[in-house]
């Protein structure tokens, strides 16, 4: 079994100065902040939106549904939590920050709402990219940035939907893959800097799965909600970008060999015209290979889930026989296998 | 913390967050702990997606195939197929038993054999009860659990037992489900989950190595805790009928005990945090039905207490769990 690779192996063969070193074991010595686990975010998301519920109840009885009061209440809501929210970083009270998130979300909602009320959707849909966009810029909370990346995202595709630019879309799905790209493949560089680092957790997961939410429409059958859309449009750009992943990261792995490449990219060119009706698949395995080129487990585990679920509908929804279905899923597990067999020799890495 | 440590990615992006380790210096610190693999490492990972990927579509393509020839196949040939597939997996599970693949080929023959017995009741329309064939199913399967030391195959056993006893109790005990029934229905359920939790925790204990993974103990506990909360919140919300239904109460006083003992095992026993804020989120589900019980729903006021009640809740027991995961 090999040995764990330690801080002093890592300074030995970056040739770091003395001076480094020492600051490297003071880093150490301080860095016992402990990070709250995913157990207990999970458990303060799920009462927060209990309470949330809650407080929605409770100011819906209070003003009898009088839509006037919804912007009002919900901008003092966020005002409000915004200035708690410096006021909890100074003091770092865990009590004030369960308390901010649960009425943040609540003067969202009722803040929103209230504008789509008083005036029209396509008002609201503005007001919510603007105000999500304030908020990831100035709120400090890990759930509220994602959350938000969330809502701005939503809130451009409603306004797609009431300008009727339903084939806009594309445009959004593709801006958002290339986004969750150069996102996570330059994690270095974010995790180097203070203001960056802050935000690199929740925008690179709100960007994931704004990306697969969005693409769940694909899916979808069509209603007075989801118009007919040409999704190969999707499957074509996001077929680009996995190209160019997938050579950026030949590249680092120091992959040359023309046969090599060119035999990878040509499979997933074929790969993307079987499949050019599920765009679905295509980010899922985007997604799959940003996962294991960053060691990230939880975006593995999404992609895996995406990966299926997208799988599955692609079947379901292919307008064929399902004997025909069962030939074209027992050709492409071949093509599969036999692919494995191709690559294994070509695969060989260079000396790096 | 010396120097000699071994390196997690979690140091690492705090030295860099320091500004200590340039972005080049973290991606290659990275890539030496193998957190960002090299080609050796994606050679790896693109064989086995390859291969599990290829396998399951292949797999996914003969089951369509049978599917869409199954009406125009003969009995014996519907019988012929589903047993040469239980023989075969049978067959290379006992080969390769050691190993995942022939656990997981024990796993679907397990599978198949439900199939078998559903075809075999359509085909002799026997008139069995729906009950029957899952307990029938779970029966044949056991010799297969037992051998296996695959802890997937002995959730499809507990799910298949689980299934039976609800099955059972609609089509045998009960015509009609009036309020204690049901409650008494959610009880045995939560029973046969509990005596699984417990065998779980004990082979745990006694270092059964394949049953070290805590996903099944999670999985168990959440079935278990499920099945006592529901009776209970319905219980408070009928606490007006407790003298005549001494069960509601009954039920209750087992949920204090359970979610007690469940805290004091999961943090002095067997410290486990996952489990412990399952139960404390149990808590507050109960103690906001104890609240909306005795609250006077219809004035606002409540709903505002409500979730004031909420939050301080979550927020002791967040509190409390950072305590016990640091301490």
């Amino acid at each position: 079994m090999d040995k764990p690779i330690t801080f002093a192996t890592i300074i030995n063969e970056l040739e770091l100065s003395a001076t480094t070193q020492a600051k490297i074991a003071e880093v150490l010595k301080n860095d016992d902040e402990p990070s709250t686990s995913w157990i207990i975010n999970g458990l303060i998301v799920l009462s927060a939106w209990l309470s949330v519920l809650f407080l929605v109840l409770f100011l819906v009885f209070l003003f009898h549904l009088e839509n006037n009061w919804f912007i009002s209440v919900g901008f003092l809501f966020i005002i409000a939590t915004l200035y708690l929210q410096f006021f909890q970083t100074k003091t770092n009270s865990f009590f004030l920050n369960q308390l901010i998130l649960p009425f943040n979300l609540t003067g969202q909602i009722l803040f929103i709402v209230g504008i789509a009320i008083d005036t029209d959707i396509v008002t609201a849909a503005i007001t919510t990219v603007i105000m999500a966009l304030i908020l990831i810029a100035i709120y400090r909370d890990s759930i509220i940035r994602f959350l938000s990346v969330l809502l701005a995202t939503s809130a451009i595709l409603v306004l797609c939907y009431e300008f009727k630019l339903y084939e806009a879309i594309h445009i959004l799905i593709v801006l958002m893959a290339a986004a969750t790209i150069w996102y996570w493949i330059t994690e270095a560089q974010h995790f180097s800097n203070e203001i960056t680092a802050k935000l690199y957790n929740p925008l690179r997961y709100g960007f994931v799965i704004a990306l697969e939410l969005l693409l769940l429409l694909s899916i979808l059958p069509h209603s007075r909600w989801i118009p007919p859309i040409t999704w190969w449009f999707s499957s074509l750009g996001l077929t680009v970008l996995l190209l160019a992943l997938e050579y950026y990261l030949l590249q680092k792995n120091f992959i040359k060999n023309p046969y090599s490449i060119f035999a990878i990219l040509a499979s997933t060119i074929l790969l993307a015209i079987l499949l050019y009706q599920a765009p679905g698949i295509i980010a899922a395995i985007i997604l799959l290979l940003l996962a294991f080129q960053r060691g990230n487990r939880v975006l593995m585990g999404i992609a895996i889930i995406f990966l299926v679920v997208f799988f599955v509908a692609y079947y379901y929804h292919l307008n064929i026989t399902l004997l025909m279905k069962s030939l074209t899923l027992m050709s492409a597990g071949a093509c599969l296998l036999i692919l494995r067999l191709v690559f294994k020799p070509m695969l060989k890495g260079e000396k790096q | 913390m010396s120097l000699d440590t071994p390196i997690t990615p979690k140091h690492l992006y705090s030295l860099a967050r320091a500004k200590i380790f340039s972005p080049n210096a973290l991606e290659y610190a990275l890539r030496r702990i193998g957190t960002v693999p090299d080609a050796r490492a994606w050679r790896h990972f693109i064989d086995k997606l390859l291969l599990l990927l290829g396998t399951t579509l292949l797999l996914a393509g003969i089951l369509f195939f049978f599917a869409y020839n199954w009406a125009d196949l003969s009995r014996l040939m519907k019988f012929a197929v589903l047993e040469c597939g239980i023989l075969s997996m049978a067959i290379f599970a006992s080969w390769q038993l050691r190993h995942l693949s022939g656990q997981a080929a024990l796993l679907a023959a397990a599978v198949l054999l439900g199939i078998l017995l559903a075809v075999y009741g359509q085909t002799y329309q026997t008139g069995a009860d729906a009950f029957s064939l899952f307990l029938t199913w779970a029966i044949l399967i056991l010799p297969w659990v037992l051998v296996s030391q695959f802890a997937p195959l002995w959730l499809l056993l507990l799910f298949l037992l689980n299934l039976s006893l609800i099955l059972y109790w609609q089509q045998m005990i009960q015509f009609y489900y009036s309020d204690e029934q049901r409650t008494q229905l959610f009880l045995l359920v939560f029973i046969l989950n509990t005596v699984a939790l417990i065998t779980w925790e004990y082979a745990y204990r006694k270092g059964v190595i394949w049953l070290q993974g805590k996903w099944l103990s999670g999985i168990l506990f959440a079935a278990m805790l499920t099945a006592i909360i529901i009776p209970t919140v319905f219980a408070i919300i009928k606490f007006e009928d407790w003298q005549a239904k001494p069960l509601f109460a009954i039920t209750t006083l087992l949920y204090i005990s359970v979610t007690a003992l469940a805290l004091w095992y999961y943090l002095y026993r067997r410290r486990d945090l996952l489990l412990l804020a399952m139960s404390l989120f149990g808590v507050i589900v109960v103690f906001s039905a104890m609240f909306l019980r005795v609250l006077p729903i219809k004035t606002p006021i409540s709903w505002l207490i409500l979730a004031l009640l909420v939050i301080g809740q979550a927020t002791l027991a967040s509190q409390w769990l950072r305590k016990q995961s640091h301490g």
